[in-house]
């Protein structure tokens, strides 16, 4: 009896042969009744997707039938399973039966899609493609976890092979497996290596379609490993692949181990949401008219006095360039009028960060005390410095025009400026103002910010 | 309308009479020679006249520009080449000096006593990377020139709006004054001859940089090359980050080059991923590599094929050298309509000169992994965070590539009919364009189809692409305008001849700083 998702994600599949697909991956099982690769690639991806975010059978739901709604083409008919919290989700589309116990769900009669919830506990379940036969739950063949030919599976009733070497995750599949046989059947790791049988062979050993989730036409531009692409493929592969136990308990002498995972040797706590105290969260704010957003949007942008280029976007009146398309500013007579003020540069601090000028900040140890950053008039930039020698609020910045004005708040230790081009630090006077210019310095305490400005002038 | 301003009438007319302009209110001044633009080009072009005998009192220069090489060093500052940095493509030429002796490299080689720069002039191109100033050598030595040849005195400042033709001879060009330094809105020239140097009509950026800026109002992670962008450098200096280059060209590997100095002298732990449009391997001319179909048939020409690798389209010199006095020029000067076009189109496309150093740093990259080569276009650009994820159409298909910095540095050029002045005379000037669609100018940079009466509108600089004579947009190229404009007004007796005699004395007034 299988009476939980942990059960399922641990029960035996065993696979029946003939002409067809199927795939385990974590918890979700999916047998499609093509053997063409690019037919069944969309299911195995969705397959893949689902067990990633950690294999809801609603989720599964939801996508396949999407995708069957949206889909040009006749699908091939399949089945999926996957746990849910309160059963075990069904998903059958086309000629394919599933019996789970004594109920059989078809696809045949009906014009789209079955979808049921078949509540826990569970007893045998076999799904089997048309015109093929039943698979056999004694048989000793088993799928672990990953993509095979088969026309017919069956998870067969009873308590999940309890066997303590026994592996959920497609990864550690192997596991499960005597080292000879694994020596011997060596090329993939995604299929489990069976033992074989002389009679009705399923074509257990890596049969074309296993290489799936390398996914062959993946665009991956010749010569150019794109790091973030790569992780991407981490993630499907291996991201959604719970670990309920440890894995690897004293494995017998004289079996290949799997490599030491690094992961295994953080040590965290895991606190799910539901166990959270806070239940003060307040749901957020269902909007239906988008202009009430834009009146709440933070204060209103100033208006300054400014020109526009021949193709209408507003520039600083001392711009030889329009800073959004290039176009000289000469080729349209400068008239002053009021616009809203773009952002005006940025600040770069010390440690990489940048902060866009949109808005006058304050500059401090503690800025987010003070009531102009709190009435929103101001943005806090907190300079976190060991020296103790930054105030509260040390210095401001303003914007005035298309200038930036950086302002010492009668600060203890005083303000630096560094203009380029001239050879020396110089300490602000208290309270004196100074304008900015591309490339000038400020120091507050022992930390170092830099103003920049795309305007360049 | 406010006294002095243009009116309805004369915006639909195409030939001025002195009473239109004056009945409009627009006050009239007379002076021989205007040259519009107020950049190099102008101050090239006054430079050989001054030289040839005209008084600053005979001309005028106009324009927004306090000095001439204002705009050249802002973009040659922000596309990471500030004055202390040498610039990136050769200078045969200097256009503070119309004889071009002593070179830029011989007067470095005596002043700073550097032997070893003299042993790479001399065996340049061969054993040396070829030799090419500091920016600030450019300006520093034009700063002098413009001294000595009175270039202030002949300064208006202010906004070419338009040039007409007048009824009678010769031209009107009004020119709109900053706010309150005249009485009336605008003031009219009226001269024998215009000269029109106006250059670029302005960069064009790429149409989805534009759409994100004006999308997101986000101006600091996409940025061009020709903007100042600073920050980038600065930011990568403090965290390990992921820019996208975009562009082959001569810019790109300027900014690849200050990308590269930082991480190997100054430790940013950059990568760099470099998305080229056109990948070349082997040789290859402006119209793709040698293997590529080209339109009308035919294959690369052996003698006009350059050197490409790892995507790169190298360039021999930073023009077919033999357009300033060789062949190429002779055969240019003779061909018209398509087949200038096509030759243009052959020796033109995006290059970039090959530099030992550059090349060095840029082999450690892709030993090392931080330097990646991507083929395609983009798609989309969406932030995502404080990254950007750029949707690349590559020919496998598209893929996202998520950075922190995108640096553009295709920079477009935008039509001439995007500049003011240039649409104007097109459509009421009588000019019209040149196979290569730019400004359509004589052998001798007269602006074809613009004569009014005993006057003549020249024009040189990159408006004139295209024409009689390559290599227009560059200090040479402007310096060859200049000549070609001279000895025609030399022919209209506007100034002497410059002779063996005039030429030798005037070196040596140039020589030791002394006035023409």
């Amino acid at each position: 009896m299988k009476e939980s998702a942990e059960d399922w994600t641990r029960a035996t599949v065993v696979p029946g042969a003939g002409e067809g697909t199927l795939a385990r991956i974590g918890p979700v099982v999916l047998l499609v009744g093509s053997t063409d690769p690019e037919v069944v690639r969309p299911y195995v991806d969705h397959a893949q997707m689902v067990a990633a975010n950690g294999g809801q059978g609603r989720q599964l739901v939801r996508g396949f039938a999407l995708m069957l709604s949206t889909a040009v083409e006749q699908s091939p008919g399949f089945a999926a399973l996957a746990p849910h919290a309160t059963g075990l989700a069904v998903f059958v589309d086309g000629d394919v039966v599933v019996n789970v116990g004594d109920e059989r769900i078809s696809g045949a009669d009906s014009l789209a899609w079955v979808e049921r919830l078949i509540p826990w506990p569970i007893d045998e379940v076999s799904v089997t493609l048309p015109g093929a036969d039943a698979a056999d739950p004694s048989s000793s063949y088993r799928l672990d976890g990953g993509v095979i030919q088969a026309a017919a599976l069956v998870v067969p009733a009873g308590a999940p092979s309890g066997d303590s070497m026994m592996m959920e995750s497609a990864m550690d599949s192997t596991m499960g497996v005597p080292a000879e046989e694994l020596m011997a059947d060596a090329p993939t790791g995604e299929v489990a290596a069976v033992p074989s049988a002389p009679a009705a062979p399923p074509a257990p050993a890596a049969p074309e379609p296993a290489v799936w989730p390398e996914d062959p036409a993946a665009p991956t531009p010749p010569a150019t490993p794109e790091p973030a692409m790569a992780e991407d493929h981490a993630g499907h592969d291996h991201a959604g692949h719970d670990h309920p136990h440890p894995p690897a308990p004293a494995a017998p002498a004289g079996r290949p181990l799997p490599p030491p995972q690094a992961d295994e040797q953080v040590q965290f706590q895991s606190v799910l949401i539901g166990d959270l105290e806070d239940d003060d969260f307040e749901p957020l704010p269902i909007v239906d008219d988008p202009s009430v957003i834009a009146e709440a949007g933070g204060a209103p942008r100033e208006e300054v006095r400014g020109v526009f280029c021949k193709n209408r976007h507003f520039n600083d009146p001392r711009q030889l360039f329009c800073a959004i398309c290039g176009i000289n500013m000469v080729q349209q007579t400068p008239v002053l009028v009021n616009g809203i003020r773009p952002p005006l540069g940025v600040v770069v601090l010390d440690d990489g960060s940048v902060f866009q000028l949109d808005t006058p900040y304050l500059l401090g140890r503690d800025p987010g005390a003070d009531e102009r950053v709190l009435t929103g008039d101001f943005r806090g930039l907190p300079i976190i410095d060991q020296s103790n020698q930054v105030s509260r609020v040390h210095a401001r910045l303003e914007l005035r025009g298309w200038d930036v004005v950086l302002i010492d708040n009668n600060s203890t230790n005083g303000t630096f400026v560094h203009i380029p081009k001239t050879p020396d630090w110089q300490r602000m006077p208290p309270g004196a103002e100074q304008i900015l210019v591309q490339g000038t310095r400020i120091r507050i305490g022992h930390r170092t910010l830099a103003f920049n400005t795309h305007a360049g002038g | 309308m406010p006294a002095g301003d243009l009116t309805d009438q004369m915006l639909a007319t195409d030939f001025w009479t002195d009473e239109l302009v004056a009945s409009a209110g627009i006050p009239i001044v007379d002076i021989p020679f205007v040259t519009v633009g107020s950049g190099i080009g102008s101050f090239v072009t006054v430079d050989y006249l001054r030289i040839a005998g005209v008084p600053t009192s005979q001309m005028r220069v106009l324009g927004t520009l306090d000095h001439p090489w204002q705009t050249y060093e802002y973009l040659t500052r922000v596309s990471q080449i500030p004055r202390g940095e040498r610039l990136r493509s050769d200078s045969a030429s200097r256009p503070d000096n119309i004889w071009g002796f002593p070179s830029y490299g011989f007067a470095e080689a005596m002043r700073t006593f550097n032997l070893k720069l003299l042993w790479q002039l001399f065996s340049e191109p061969i054993f040396a990377d070829y030799y090419t100033p500091k920016a600030g050598q450019a300006f520093e030595t034009m700063e002098r020139e413009k001294n000595r040849i009175g270039y202030d005195e002949m300064l208006v400042k202010g906004l070419v709006r338009i040039v007409r033709r007048r009824y009678g001879g010769g031209y009107f060009t009004i020119l709109t004054p900053p706010e309150g330094a005249s009485a009336t809105k605008r003031v009219a020239f009226r001269s024998q001859y215009v000269h029109l140097a106006v250059g670029y009509p302005g960069l064009k950026f790429l149409p989805e940089l534009q759409r994100y800026r004006t999308e997101h109002n986000d101006y600091r992670h996409i940025v061009n090359a020709y903007e100042a962008h600073e920050h980038v450098y600065e930011r990568l200096m403090q965290q390990p980050s992921t820019v996208m280059v975009r562009g082959g060209g001569i810019v790109a590997s300027r900014v690849l080059q200050r990308l590269m100095d930082d991480r190997l002298l100054h430790g940013a732990q950059t990568n760099i991923v470099h998305l080229f449009r056109t990948y070349y391997h082997g040789t290859n001319d402006g119209y793709g590599n040698e293997t590529d179909p080209r339109p009308g048939g035919g294959k690369t020409r052996i003698f006009m094929r350059r050197r490409g690798e790892n995507g790169w389209a190298y360039q021999g010199f930073n023009y077919p050298k033999s357009v300033w006095g060789g062949q190429l020029k002779k055969q240019v000067r003779g061909l018209e309509g398509e087949q200038r076009a096509e030759i243009y189109k052959r020796m033109g496309g995006t290059n970039t000169p090959w530099r030992k150093l550059w090349q060095k740093q840029m082999n450690q990259g892709r030993r090392e992994g931080w330097y990646k080569v991507l083929v395609g276009t983009v798609d989309d650009m969406q932030p995502n965070g404080e990254r950007i994820v750029n949707h690349v159409r590559t020919a496998q298909g598209t893929v996202p590539v998520e950075v922190d910095f995108v640096i553009d540095c295709t920079g477009l050029e935008a039509d001439i009919a995007e500049h003011r002045l240039l649409k104007d005379l097109l459509e009421h000037g009588g000019a019209s364009r040149n196979p290569s669609g730019r400004l359509n100018v004589d052998r001798n940079f007269e602006l074809i189809g613009t004569r009014s009466g005993g006057g003549a509108m020249y024009a040189s600089g990159a408006t004139t692409l295209g024409g009689y004579f390559p290599g227009v947009d560059t200090f040479l190229g402007l310096q060859v305008a200049a000549q070609e404009i001279y000895q025609d007004l030399a022919k209209r007796k506007f100034c002497k001849r410059i002779g063996p005699v005039r030429s030798t004395i005037q070196w040596w007034k140039w020589l030791f700083g002394s006035k023409p």
